[in-house]
């Protein structure tokens, strides 16, 4: 009967709230969100623009700059506390410990400086290596990421090269100082369904091979399917429901993840008028009592105006719902 | 890259040739040098010498032809005043006011973009707010004032700085220079500064809007979020990038220092290139005029050209050739 420990996550994200200060208001753009993350795993954030997912990655990077602020909760990475640390340690962190991959391979590097000198210049930051030596990592590290010809790519400029090999470069470069934690941010969006895919199956090898965990930050269903192991649902800043990929997207117990779902035009029969969600996003300064989604929600009742909890429903799995559908 | 320069080495020429045509048209325009050159007194034969003398007597043509032959071979013409050729009288008086505007250039280059940087990467700071406010009167004093109020304030009532004169100086290439000697020095201070105020203002409000702009550019997230030093982040990731427009810049205002420093070296008694084409108009020193109008348009032909070449280094997406022009 002895059960192995479960092993230590990397990265645990307690309750965390970031908030904007605005002139406006004060807005609640991560919402008491909770999350952890184990050792290779890869958890893909899924949401409508806004809901908050993309500023659950740059408060876990400490890359909230003011008005932004993260007002509460508690953000460990293999058991250190980051919120509370300075801006010098939070530097040394970034690109080394933790880093991250943007959206848009084509404004994501800087056009006047060779790839081999933006090599040099991450690796510098966090360890001290010549010139030369950081050129043979960076060669190491564009060959992994199957870039073909990579030394003579090293003297080449970003606008020589085309998005999809952008996007390797700067993949690449953020896996360079070998971090614990990667966050994707929508980084296959501006690339083509081909690149797409061939990107994607790279990171799932990036990822067996460097042991290194994955926040996968997108609005595309089908990537988290193909990529991700667990999935955490984002509405309004708050995280309705997360759990194994399977489960969730399988058998979805938010009415949320239901219509996300449904919107997918892959299943729809040809002719026939596409499904959608309802009514947008409810403005961040001004959230509906209780259920952020109840406005827009089939089965919304009177209840839904109370203050909801997330409440578990399998191992690993939280639905933040009164109903919770299908299932039991 | 040999193509190009050749190819601007001749769009120059044409430039060149253009502006002579048009300079020489203007001075003949502005009045008859003789009314000014001889005695009021004297009569229609010593007019009619004199003017022959100086072949101004021939119809305008003749005279542009003549003058462009002799400049092709070196010679552009002889001033009339002193009677010494006019290339070297602009030569003698070009080290002054060469090393008046370089010194101001630098002077605007060190204090106008660092305090563009500052201004930008903090705008909302109360010293940025300061920095601005204190360039919109760098650009709104006029220069003269500006220059009157130093020597009043450094001259007059401190008595720190000299404010006449070039100083002691050292033979250094054949020419004289002010700048390698400490009195020298303290005395192009007052001058060069009163030059470079307004420059300083320009630097720093391109430099702050550059920044401006660039530091909310993905590549210096990336970078910020790769963990770059705020200090490297600054010179090497976000200065480089704003580089092309600041060059620009650079390059046309130290080539209008040198062309039009007249009130600055009026002023401060700065006896540069400004105060001989000064005197030069007073006396219809037609020769010299043109002379000197040439010197400087070969001068911003030759500034543009290592503008361009510049740009290449900077900015890799930037091609030197003809394809497009």
């Amino acid at each position: 009967m002895n059960a192995m420990p479960p092993p230590q996550p990397v990265l645990e994200v307690e309750r965390l709230s970031t908030v904007f200060d605005l002139r406006a208001g004060t807005v609640q753009s991560v919402n008491d969100v909770s999350f952890s993350l184990k050792r290779g795993e890869i958890l893909g954030i899924v949401g409508e623009s806004g809901s908050g997912k993309s500023v659950t990655g740059l408060s876990v990077l400490g890359l909230i700059e003011p008005p932004g602020r993260i007002a509460a909760g508690s953000i460990r990475l293999e058991g250190r506390e980051l919120t509370t640390l300075g801006d010098a340690e939070k530097r040394k962190l970034r690109g080394n410990a933790i880093s991250m991959i943007f959206q848009d391979p084509m404004t994501t590097l800087n056009p006047v400086l060779s790839i081999g000198r933006q090599f040099f210049e991450v690796i510098n930051a966090h360890r001290k290596v010549s010139y030369a030596a950081a050129l043979d990592e960076a060669e190491a590290a564009l060959v992994q990421v199957g870039i073909p010809a990579a030394r003579e790519r090293l003297s080449s400029y970003p606008h020589e090269l085309s998005g999809g090999m952008r996007q390797r470069v700067c993949i690449a470069m953020s896996l360079i100082n070998k971090p614990a934690v990667v966050i994707a941010d929508e980084p296959t969006t501006a690339l083509d369904v081909t690149i797409q895919a061939q990107i994607l199956n790279m990171m799932q090898n990036l990822v067996r091979d460097s042991d290194v965990s994955l926040i996968w930050v997108t609005h595309d269903l089908s990537v988290v399917a193909g990529l991700c192991d667990r999935v955490a649902v984002m509405y309004a800043g708050r995280i309705v429901e997360t759990g194994p990929v399977e489960e969730v997207l399988g058998n979805p117990r938010h009415p949320y993840t239901r219509g996300l779902l449904d919107s997918i035009p892959g299943d729809a029969e040809p002719g026939r008028r596409l499904q959608q969600v309802p009514g947008t996003q409810p403005s961040p300064l001004d959230l509906p009592q209780g259920c952020s989604f109840r406005p827009r929600c089939s089965q919304a009742r009177d209840e839904c105006k109370n203050e909801l909890t997330s409440d578990q429903v399998g191992p690993d799995y939280f639905v933040r719902c009164l109903f919770k559908l299908g299932g039991d | 890259m040999i193509a190009f320069i050749i190819q601007r080495v001749f769009q120059g020429a044409a430039v060149v040739l253009a502006m002579s045509l048009i300079v020489f048209v203007g001075v003949y325009a502005i009045g008859d040098p003789v009314e000014i050159l001889i005695n009021p007194d004297a009569d229609q034969q010593t007019r009619e010498a004199v003017r022959q003398s100086l072949g101004l007597d021939k119809p305008l043509w003749m005279q542009y032809l003549y003058f462009v032959k002799s400049a092709l071979h070196g010679d552009l013409g002889t001033s009339f005043v002193f009677n010494i050729p006019a290339i070297q009288l602009i030569l003698q008086r070009l080290p002054a006011t060469l090393e008046l505007a370089l010194t101001a250039t630098v002077l605007a280059i060190l204090l106008g973009i660092p305090l563009g940087l500052v201004s930008g990467l903090n705008d909302k700071r109360w010293y940025s707010r300061m920095i601005m406010a204190g360039s919109i009167l760098g650009f709104s004093l006029p220069t003269f004032w500006v220059g009157l109020i130093l020597i009043l304030v450094f001259g007059v009532w401190l008595g720190w700085l000299p404010v006449y004169g070039r100083g002691d100086t050292v033979r250094f290439l054949g020419v004289e220079w002010s700048i390698f000697t400490l009195d020298g020095l303290r005395h192009i201070i007052l001058p060069a500064f009163n030059l470079a105020l307004f420059k300083i203002a320009l630097f720093i409000r391109l430099t702050r809007a550059g920044v401006m702009e660039v530091v909310n550019q993905d590549y210096i997230r990336f970078a910020n979020a790769m963990g770059i030093r705020k200090a490297r982040l600054l010179w090497r990731h976000i200065l480089k990038n704003i580089m092309i427009p600041i060059v620009t810049v650079i390059g046309i205002e130290f080539g209008s220092v040198v062309a039009f420093a007249v009130v600055t070296e009026s002023i401060f008694n700065w006896p540069g290139m400004g105060k001989l084409i000064i005197e030069s108009i007073n006396h219809l020193d037609r020769p010299v005029i043109v002379a000197y109008l040439m010197v400087i348009v070969v001068m911003f032909v030759i500034i543009n050209l290592l503008v361009d070449l510049l740009y290449a280094g900077l900015d890799p997406r930037v091609r030197l050739g003809s394809s497009n022009r």
